[in-house]
Parts: structure tokens; sequence; C-alpha cells
């Protein structure tokens, strides 16, 4: 994309504004052919994959060489045991491996860090766990209603953690969050009371598996993640414990009222994270 | 001739015959980080080339000015070290992005194919590894001299030497189109024979 713009700015732009048209095409064709779960929960991993490929400009080769690559082979291994899960329907090995992969994953991204600094990389494994438990649990939705909103919240988080990692010395980072940000926002634009959307475990286990890998890396490898920030991020992944309470409480049923109050619960997180940063960094926040 | 001048003449002939023995030999030599230097220059969006260095290395070498093609030459860079001129920079590019200090803390050259162009020039080709990607590389290297250090009286030899490589080649992709792709190695070194 760098060479159609004229900025670095306006490639990353461009890029968002391509890979969101081209989630938007792919969620708009599935749905108009009525593609079952299995298809729909294959378009956020591949947008995180596309997303790599743009932000990193590489598919990196087999085996990985440094944790950057790994990344790429965490969303790809992730996509394609969580096809084999849910095609052989055993939802509880699912549920198993989702919990398991953030800390397969924080191993594998941190093993040069595993002699030295066993309790980071738990540590990393720990907060993967909790991100993934965040977006695997507490919807209580409806299955399609459950769907968007994970995504809806993933999308979020993304979008939240992208000036965590420029704070963090990885503009790619940086970009890949954003790009896949715009991917999933599109998908969910696409799959707004879409009974057939699902956000299962290769969505869980490839896209947000391969950006909690991301993250990892930031935290692990590059080593200069502001954990404060991501702390205070971290609390988007709460939303649904929250707001669902609430919204029972105050008996609100009107669907479009319900997912404002998810959407600006999440936002409220992410918005609080970036005021973190700018707080803690001011003027040396390297925009 | 006086007894006392033959007698001067063949002790400084024999004091002379160990330096004549060492410079004939293969000597291994020990790369001097204090007159040596690592610089490499990249383009920022067209306006310049950035210069960076490479405050810490090490390395040895074997050479022998008679038979040049049996040299050997092993050297690495501590990533941790390099510098842009820029704390930010510096400290960016430590990251898993770019040199991924963390899971790869030195840079290696190891010279496998040595030849000569002439008296003065030649070329070593190698293997680089940068953040963990090897790829070989040629060094155009130029004999700058041989001799005894007037200081120390250290035996030494001196080379500068030239290389051009793409970064992308070694996983280095981020900013491409912004920051250049064309890496080139500027090397002076200067190595102290081991007594």
């Amino acid at each position: 994309m760098s060479g159609l713009a004229r900025s670095p700015q306006e490639a990353l732009i461009l890029g968002m504004a391509v890979l969101g048209l081209l989630a938007l095409v792919a969620a708009g064709l599935l749905r108009w052919l009525r593609a079952g779960r299995v298809w729909t929960d294959l378009l956020v991993p591949a947008s995180f994959l596309v997303a790599y490929w743009l932000a990193y400009n590489k598919v990196p080769s087999f085996p990985p060489v440094g944790a950057v690559n790994k990344i790429f082979f965490v969303a790809v291994i992730g996509t394609a045991l969580g096809v084999l899960v849910e095609a052989a329907g055993r939802g509880g090995l699912g549920r198993a491996l989702v919990l398991a992969q953030p800390i397969a994953s924080a191993a594998y991204i941190g093993t040069a860090r595993l002699p030295d600094a066993l309790l980071e990389v738990a540590a990393a494994a720990l907060w993967g766990l909790l991100v993934m438990y965040g977006l695997s649990r507490g919807t209580g939705q409806s299955e399609d209603e459950s769907g968007t909103r994970r995504a809806t919240l993933l999308g979020i988080a993304c979008a939240g953690f992208a000036p965590i990692a420029l704070l963090g010395a990885s503009s790619s980072s940086f970009q890949l969050s954003l790009l896949f940000a715009a991917a999933i926002a599109a998908i969910v634009a696409a799959n707004i009371s879409n009974p057939n959307f699902g956000f299962r475990s290769a969505s869980l286990l490839g896209g947000a598996g391969g950006m909690i890998a991301a993250a990892q890396t930031v935290t692990l490898i590059t080593r200069k993640t502001d954990m404060l920030a991501l702390a205070v991020l971290t609390l988007v992944f709460v939303t649904p414990f929250v707001v669902d309470p609430i919204l029972r409480r105050v008996r609100a049923t009107n669907k479009v009222v319900q997912l404002a109050a998810f959407v600006g619960m999440c936002l409220l997180s992410v918005g609080a994270s970036v005021a973190t940063v700018i707080a803690r960094y001011g003027s040396s926040f390297p925009v | 001739m006086s007894k006392l001048l033959r007698t001067t003449l063949l002790a400084a002939t024999i004091a002379w015959l160990p330096l004549t023995a060492e410079r004939a030999a293969a000597g291994t030599f020990d790369i001097d980080p204090v007159h040596s230097g690592i610089a490499f220059f990249i383009d920022h969006l067209g306006f310049s080339q950035v210069i960076g260095i490479a405050k810490e290395f090490s390395g040895s070498f074997q050479f022998d000015a008679t038979k040049p093609t049996e040299s050997s030459l092993d050297v690495a860079v501590k990533v941790a070290g390099i510098s842009t001129n820029n704390s930010q920079r510096d400290s960016d590019i430590q990251g898993a992005d770019w040199f991924n200090a963390t899971e790869f803390p030195q840079i290696t050259f190891v010279g496998h194919e040595f030849k000569a162009v002439d008296a003065k020039s030649g070329t070593i080709a190698g293997d680089l590894t940068i953040a963990g990607v090897t790829k070989p590389v040629t060094l155009d290297v130029t004999f700058n001299k041989e001799g005894q250090n007037p200081w120390d009286k250290s035996h030494v030899v001196g080379f500068s030497a030239r290389a051009s490589i793409k970064r992308s080649d070694f996983g280095m992709k981020a900013a491409l189109g912004m920051i250049g792709d064309d890496v080139s190695l500027v090397v002076q070194v200067e190595g102290r024979a081991r007594s």
C-alpha cells in the first residue's frame, strides 16, 4: 500500500480501507450464500492473516525465525485447530484449546526468555488466558448476538492496543492492530442479525490467538509495553460481565440500546487506556 | 670492519629474526576495538543517509600477506551496542520488528572464501547472520598496511572493507518505502597479532 500513498499515515488508512472493504465483501458474500457458522467463523482469522501480511510485508517461512514470524504460525495453527474442532463438533475440546492456547503461545513466543524471565512469561500467559476467558465467556446472548458482540469486543480491544504497540516500539504491531480492527468492524457490520455468523473456535484460536501472540511479542520480546495502560485496556474484557447484569436490572430489552451500552462500556476502557498512555508519556508519544 | 661493528650487526639481525618469521607465517590477529569501527548507512525518505555505528564488537582473523586465500575471519557485533545517535530510535531498533536483541543478541560474520584481486585489494565471501537469518555477503576489502605499532611494538595489520546488503533479506521489512532497504556497510579493522 505504501507505493500508492504519499505518507505512512495515508498508507495505513488506505490499508485499513482496503482490508475493511475486502472483509465486508467476503462477509457479505458468505451471508448472501447463507454459509454456515463453520465458514463465517473463518472471516476473523482470515482477516488477521491478511492484516499480518499487510503490516509485516511478508508471509514468513517455516520454521519461523523470531517472535514476529511465530505470530503468523500461531494464527495459522490456531485457525486449523479451530476448524477441525468445529467440524468434528468437539465443543469441549475447543473450549479447552481456547484456554490452553495463550499459555502455549506465551511459551512459544517467549522461548528465549524462559530461562531468565519465567515469571514474565507466566504473567504473559495468564494475561492471555484472561483475555481468552473474557472473549469466550460471559456474553449470555443468542449465538448470532454473541458472535457479533465477541467480534466487537475483539475489534475494540485491537484498536485500543494500537497506541500501546506504538509506544512499545512496534510500528508493525500498531499497523496490525488497526488493520485487524478495521476488518473486524466490517465483518460485524455485515453480520448484524445474521443467525449464521459464528465467532467460534477458529475466530478465537486464529484471530484472537494471533492478536494475543502479537501483544505477547511486544511485551516479552520488545519489552517496552506500558503495563499500566495494558492492564487498563484489559478491563475491556470484563465488559460483558458488567453490562449484562446492569441491562437485566434496568430491563433494557431493546437490541440497539443493549449494543450501544456494550460498545460504550468497551470504549470506556479503551479511552482510559489511551488516556493513561498520553498522561504518562505526553509529548514523547511517538506520533 | 671492526669486531665491535660485526657483533653489533649480528645482534641486530638476530633481534629482527622473530619479527620477520612472524610476518612470514600466518598470524592470528585480534580485532582492536579502539582502532576499528563498523558503520552502516541507510536511506531516510530519500532525504539523507542515517548513520549507525556498532559500539561493541569483537573478533579475530588469521592472515598471511603471502597467502591471503588461507585467511579466516570471525566477527561478532553486540546488537545492544548499535547506535544511530538517537536514544529513542536506538531503543526502537532493538525490538522484535528490527534487530530483535532479546532473541538474537549478536550479529555475526564468518568469512569463508578469501580472494586477492591485486596486492592491495580482495574480497571476503562469508555468512552474515542478523536476527537469526543467515545470508551470504561479500566484503570488498582493501589491505592498508602491516607492520609494527611504534607505540607498543605490537604487530598490526589494517584493512578497510565495504559491503551492501538488503535488510529485507534478513526479515527486517518494517517501514519499507520510508526507510531504505539497501544498507551500506563500512568497516575499518586494525588487528593485533597474538603474542
